[in-house]
């Protein structure tokens, strides 16, 4: 549903960016050499998207827009 | 002895007494829920005299519950008049649920983002009445601060540093009738007279002081009651329903008009990233030292004024498929063998369960042995903004007394669907930001019509509330802060209908709270009168 209405970011390689967006250089280093660590990346952005109000709401769900790239981004490698 | 000096037992029934007599009494009190007998019971030993009028019995019947039918436009509120209120001895208490809970101090202040809003007190001019009123009602301490209430044995949510807070909630469904009946009957100064409807409310030509009160059964005994003051404790729409009848809306231009409820609303569902444990779940109810409390969330004072929100609250409860016909029968088996219901109809449910004794199984193994929530409904608990075009009305119809039948119009502020809607959108956030699960919103809440449909599926019309508000302006109040009729000297309202804004929480403790102040206002009047 996101993808559909944003096709701009059918490429994983924007989504990727788009989900590291505002991490250091350092961060990403770590995030991309360890899956904890991406891990908790992704958790702490997800949670600051929220208090933000970075949100979408996608078929009544209210989603961290980090989350939601996250998932397109998966299926767009799984497709 | 009796109010009035006869010797009599101090409960009697109208048509008992010889007709068209004439009683007299320093105070007269109308009706007998939580604020009609709250009152007396504080003004038993008083040095007043006090007589109070109930229109039923100490049970239910159905001729003197036909006197409560009305109409309701739209069904909404969507309980039935006559089905919301009681009308015996005690009141709606007869059927309450309890739940409790003060007004935030922010209810009583004015908001500029809500129009009509703030009440001629404040929430600390009330502290000592509600420590008095948690007593009356038998709730636990007279303490709401979440902290008093942790349990280490319960996962509550750390909603710390998103924009939603947890609160508390009490709830004893204490039956005030049942509760206060002896200590009525045996007090010296106060007389209790059943099957007496009012029927009129006299003045004098200045049309600024009551001088007398008419109370006559269904029978069409009647009697007379000259009393010093009067108070009106009829429910929220039967206060402004008499008023109207007798003729008190012509001075009164705000009479049956700001008529509240608590639309509750299902509004979402909540997926929890971690389940949890049914039994460390604080968000339903749980006795902590013999009080029955729970937790659920509303918004801080900061974030209302904010996003210009009223003080809504939500709930979430576990989600549970329909009970099975075997499951419900079931249930009620077991309650009689507890002793909690009647054995009536006993037989029917023995019936029932072995129809459905699948139903009944499965559901009842479900409930037991699934030990983890992972699904939350959430529902929202309104708090509605004053409007002067909600209103209660008299209908053309009448009942068997002759008075006319109350008619409520309900309508709401064009708003008010998209603020419930962004509640819920920071609710889903802040669960979002707390880490506890993501929430699916209702589609189409700020749809006018839909947004009446979810007003009318989850209750909250027994609180009637507003219809004859406090203010100093009589063009937005039909009382003063010490609940005087404006225009009149010595007639008074107790009760929902004084209030000015709903909340969000059950109106029962400041009913109370209200009333015991009223009692204390009359007492001083009266000192300071001798």
């Amino acid at each position: 549903m996101y993808l559909l209405d944003h096709p701009e970011y059918r490429s994983s390689y924007q989504l990727v960016e788009l989900i590291l967006h505002g991490c250091s250089k350092r961060q990403r280093q770590l995030a991309t050499s360890d899956p904890r660590c991406m891990r908790k990346l992704l958790s702490e952005k997800i949670q600051q998207d929220f208090r933000r109000q970075n949100v979408l709401n996608l078929d009544g769900w209210r989603l961290a827009r980090t989350e939601v790239q996250q998932w397109a981004l998966m299926a767009l490698v799984d497709a | 002895m009796g109010a009035d000096g006869i010797g009599r037992c101090m409960i009697d029934y109208l048509e008992s007494l010889p007709n068209h007599t004439k009683l007299s009494s320093d105070i007269c009190i109308v009706g007998t829920g939580p604020a009609g007998i709250s009152l007396a019971k504080e003004l038993i030993d008083s040095g007043l005299s006090v007589i109070v009028l109930e229109s039923g019995d100490f049970d239910y019947d159905g001729k003197t519950q036909k006197l409560y039918s009305g109409q309701v436009l739209e069904n909404l509120p969507p309980e039935p008049l006559d089905v919301s209120r009681l009308r015996f001895f005690g009141g709606t208490s007869n059927h309450w649920g309890g739940s409790c809970g003060p007004f935030d101090p922010i209810d009583f202040n004015p908001r500029a983002w809500i129009t009509d809003s703030g009440w001629p007190l404040t929430r600390d001019d009330l502290h000592g009445y509600y420590e008095r009123a948690h007593s009356l009602i038998g709730l636990g301490p007279y303490d709401y601060r979440v902290s008093s209430w942790i349990n280490e044995d319960w996962d509550l949510i750390d909603m710390s540093g998103t924009d939603v807070k947890n609160i508390v909630r009490q709830t004893n469904p204490q039956r005030f009738g049942q509760e206060y009946q002896t200590d009525l009957e045996n007090a010296d100064n106060i007389q209790v007279i059943l099957h007496a409807n009012l029927t009129s409310i006299q003045t004098n030509e200045a049309l600024n002081h009551v001088t007398a009160v008419e109370a006559t059964t269904l029978g069409g005994e009647s009697i007379t009651v000259e009393a010093r003051k009067i108070v009106l404790a009829c429910s929220g729409v039967g206060n402004a329903r008499l008023l109207l009848a007798f003729g008190f809306g012509k001075k009164l231009p705000a009479l049956g008009r700001y008529f509240s409820f608590h639309p509750r609303m299902r509004t979402g569902e909540l997926l929890l990233s971690n389940p949890i444990d049914r039994s460390r779940f604080p968000y339903r109810w749980h006795y902590v030292n013999g009080t029955r409390m729970k937790f659920q969330f509303s918004l801080p004072n900061q974030i209302q004024e904010r996003e210009k929100l009223p003080n809504h609250a939500a709930i979430i409860s576990e989600m549970m498929l329909p009970n099975t016909m075997g499951y419900n029968a079931g249930k009620r088996l077991y309650n009689r063998l507890r002793g909690k219901i009647r054995w009536d109809g006993v037989t029917d449910d023995l019936y029932d369960v072995l129809m459905d004794i699948d139903g009944a199984y499965s559901q009842w193994s479900r409930r037991h042995n699934e030990h983890k929530i992972s699904q939350l409904a959430v529902a929202t608990y309104m708090d509605q903004p004053p409007n002067p075009d909600s209103r209660v009305l008299l209908a053309q119809e009448k009942d068997a007394l002759g008075i006319p039948q109350a008619k409520i119009d309900w309508a709401h502020f064009e708003y008010e669907p998209a603020a419930v809607q962004r509640f819920n959108e920071i609710l889903a956030s802040s669960f979002g930001a707390a880490g506890v699960g993501r929430m699916k919103i209702v589609d189409d809440i700020e749809d006018s019509q839909h947004f009446k449909v979810l007003a009318r599926e989850l209750g909250g019309g027994s609180h009637q509330i507003g219809t004859t508000r406090m203010s100093q302006d009589v063009s937005r109040g039909v009382v003063d802060e010490n609940c005087l009729v404006h225009g009149l000297d010595n007639l008074f309202c107790a009760g929902s209908s004084v209030f000015c804004t709903t909340s969000w929480v059950n109106p029962t403790t400041t009913i109370v709270a209200l009333a015991v102040r009223l009692a204390d206002h009359l007492r001083a009047q009266s000192r300071q009168a001798s």
